[in-house]
């Protein structure tokens, strides 16, 4: 069965499309079928990591909102090449007007639940890969509920703390099947295992990866995938063990990957 | 070489001159006195061939002539001219001495003017430079970890010449390990050399010692065959005497500082860590001003069913 899994985080810059553009590259080179939505309408961003241009962009999600094309004409193929499975980047659009319209308009839910069920009926998707909207508005909302795997993605900064719980526990009560924190961005100085605990203390939730700032990381941040580019890294092998938790089936799994 | 100017002193007329004239007069025969090279200064000539010369550190200042007295005068004016040297040769050294103490004071002023590591190594190497004219100057400091002199601020041109070096290896690291100034005119030919020091050809270095340990060294050194004098290393350990104290408690408030900032920078983390179990209550608050909408409710109701819904539909 196709997995849902949303990247989420309460505030930006936390590294979620990162997060994302990465897991979304392990998963593909795994040999799966995966399908990325940036959902982040009011800041994209993601497309720009999987090396697609703005001019090469055809179609985006705001245009399938606005009614202008079908949700398969929005699905650009990345990665080609590079991972022996498939990635699609459904990207939102960087065009300002285009942003403030749906942004102002709001849009219809039923319109996503239709361009998902799509998306993985037309690309024959394994892993549908939602890059949320930092926050919880009503649209974050809907995409923590269809998912069968979310990870939260935090720094380890005060600014962060209080609205990573909140989401914890508003994701807990939609019943998310498999829930659990990244914390990225650590100080390097910081004892990872030490922060996991403190972390899953305070949340009551996995932490699937404790990630340190990387030097190497925010070199490529903005212009490539770290795991492709740095497949013997320790912060690879975190990453992966994500990408793994994240597909898990069941509780069992998760400990097979882990 | 002490210099004394024979001809005025002869012809002064104070000191010794009235005492030659009056001499002259009072001599027995005629006699004269000339300078080196024959010219008559006190005297008349008294015809006579017979010379007596005035030698000072072996050289000739001048001559009496003349007939019995002039063989006294000259025993007289050898034993005034040597006198004189010797006062002249002291108030030269006094002088000498005044002037170091005025460098002295100058240096400690200018290097107890910084707090910095660089800066006071900048003014010991100008200062050296300064007296000590053919080279470069160079200051490395102990790095206490790793037993290695490094170098600090040094100008493109010394740092062709020197490098980090261990304490005990290579001509200056043995010098920091002894803690003896050196003059070396021939690195090559000398047996502690090391390929470190392969840019070098002639120094003059002195350890920088403070609280009975050597804390690195400052030097001057040379590619090209130099003959430093042991004036030269006695200028440069004087100066390194004074720059040490300086460098070590610039090297301490460095180091106070680095470590004042590392405990501001942990007990940041610390109470950034502790702070992730705050404000549970507001945290409620907020979940159930989201969870108690009528969206949340309707969503959650239907959350499930979503779920299964997206995923059989393939």
């Amino acid at each position: 069965m196709p997995k849902i899994i949303s990247i989420h985080s309460f505030r930006g810059g936390t590294g979620k499309s990162n997060v994302s553009a990465n897991v979304a590259a392990l998963l593909a080179a795994g040999g799966r079928r995966v399908g990325v939505v940036d959902t982040d309408i009011q800041s994209p961003g993601i497309h720009v990591l999987f090396g697609l241009r703005g001019d090469e962009i055809t179609h985006t999600l705001n245009d399938y909102l606005g009614g202008k094309c079908s949700i398969a004409e929005t699905a650009h193929p990345v990665l080609e090449n590079q991972v022996s499975g498939r990635v699609y980047l459904i990207p939102s659009s960087v065009k300002a007007d285009e942003i403030v319209h749906v942004l102002r308009q709001g849009y219809d839910m039923r319109l996503l639940t239709k361009a998902f069920r799509e998306l993985i009926d037309q690309l024959e998707l394994d892993v549908l890969l939602i890059d949320t909207h930092p926050g919880l508005n009503e649209e974050t909302l809907f995409s923590l509920a269809i998912s069968t795997g979310l990870a939260i993605v935090m720094r380890p900064d005060q600014q962060d703390y209080e609205g990573t719980g909140v989401t914890v526990e508003v994701a807990r009560s939609l019943d998310v099947p498999h829930m659990m924190l990244i914390v990225n961005k650590a100080p390097p100085d910081f004892d990872p295992e030490a922060i996991k605990l403190r972390a899953e203390r305070a949340y009551n939730c996995r932490v699937a990866a404790v990630l340190p700032h990387s030097d190497e990381m925010m070199k490529l941040a903005s212009s490539g995938i770290f795991v492709l580019q740095y497949p013997d890294h320790p912060m690879t092998a975190a990453l992966k063990t994500v990408a793994a938790e994240l597909c898990a089936e069941s509780l069992g799994d998760v400990v097979a990957a882990g | 070489m002490t210099q004394i100017n024979f001809r005025k002193l002869m012809t002064a007329n104070r000191g010794i001159a009235p005492l030659v004239a009056a001499l002259l007069a009072a001599l027995p025969g005629a006699a004269a006195v000339t300078d080196a090279g024959g010219t008559l200064l006190v005297g008349h000539d008294p015809g006579s061939r017979e010379e007596y010369p005035i030698l000072l550190d072996g050289e000739v200042v001048g001559r009496v002539i003349g007939d019995e007295g002039a063989a006294l005068l000259a025993t007289v004016l050898r034993y005034v001219i040597e006198r004189e040297a010797e006062k002249r040769s002291l108030a030269r050294d006094a002088l000498d001495k005044y002037r170091e103490l005025n460098l002295l004071y100058d240096l400690s002023e200018k290097i107890g003017a910084s707090l910095e590591v660089q800066s006071v190594a900048t003014v010991a190497i100008e200062e050296a430079c300064r007296r000590i004219k053919v080279g470069e100057g160079f200051v490395l400091v102990l790095e206490e970890a790793s037993g290695i002199l490094e170098p600090i601020t040094l100008p493109a041109e010394a740092r062709l010449l020197v490098t980090g070096i261990p304490v005990g290896e290579g001509v200056i690291g043995q010098i920091a390990e002894s803690g003896r100034a050196e003059v070396i005119v021939d690195l090559d030919a000398d047996p502690r050399w090391s390929a470190r020091e392969r840019n070098l050809r002639s120094l003059v270095c002195a350890p920088l010692k403070a609280r009975q340990r050597v804390i690195g060294v400052l030097g001057i050194g040379s590619a090209e065959s130099t003959t430093y004098t042991a004036a030269d290393l006695k200028f440069l350990s004087t100066i390194a005497s004074q720059a040490a104290p300086a460098v070590d408690h610039a090297m301490l408030y460095a180091r106070t500082i680095r470590e004042a900032q590392e405990r501001e920078r942990r007990l940041q983390l610390q109470v950034a860590e502790l702070r992730i179990e705050v404000d549970q209550a507001r945290q409620s608050q907020q979940v159930s001003a989201i969870t108690e909408t009528d969206y949340f409710k309707a969503l959650r109701e239907q959350a499930n069913n979503l779920r299964k819904d997206l995923r059989s539909s393939a």
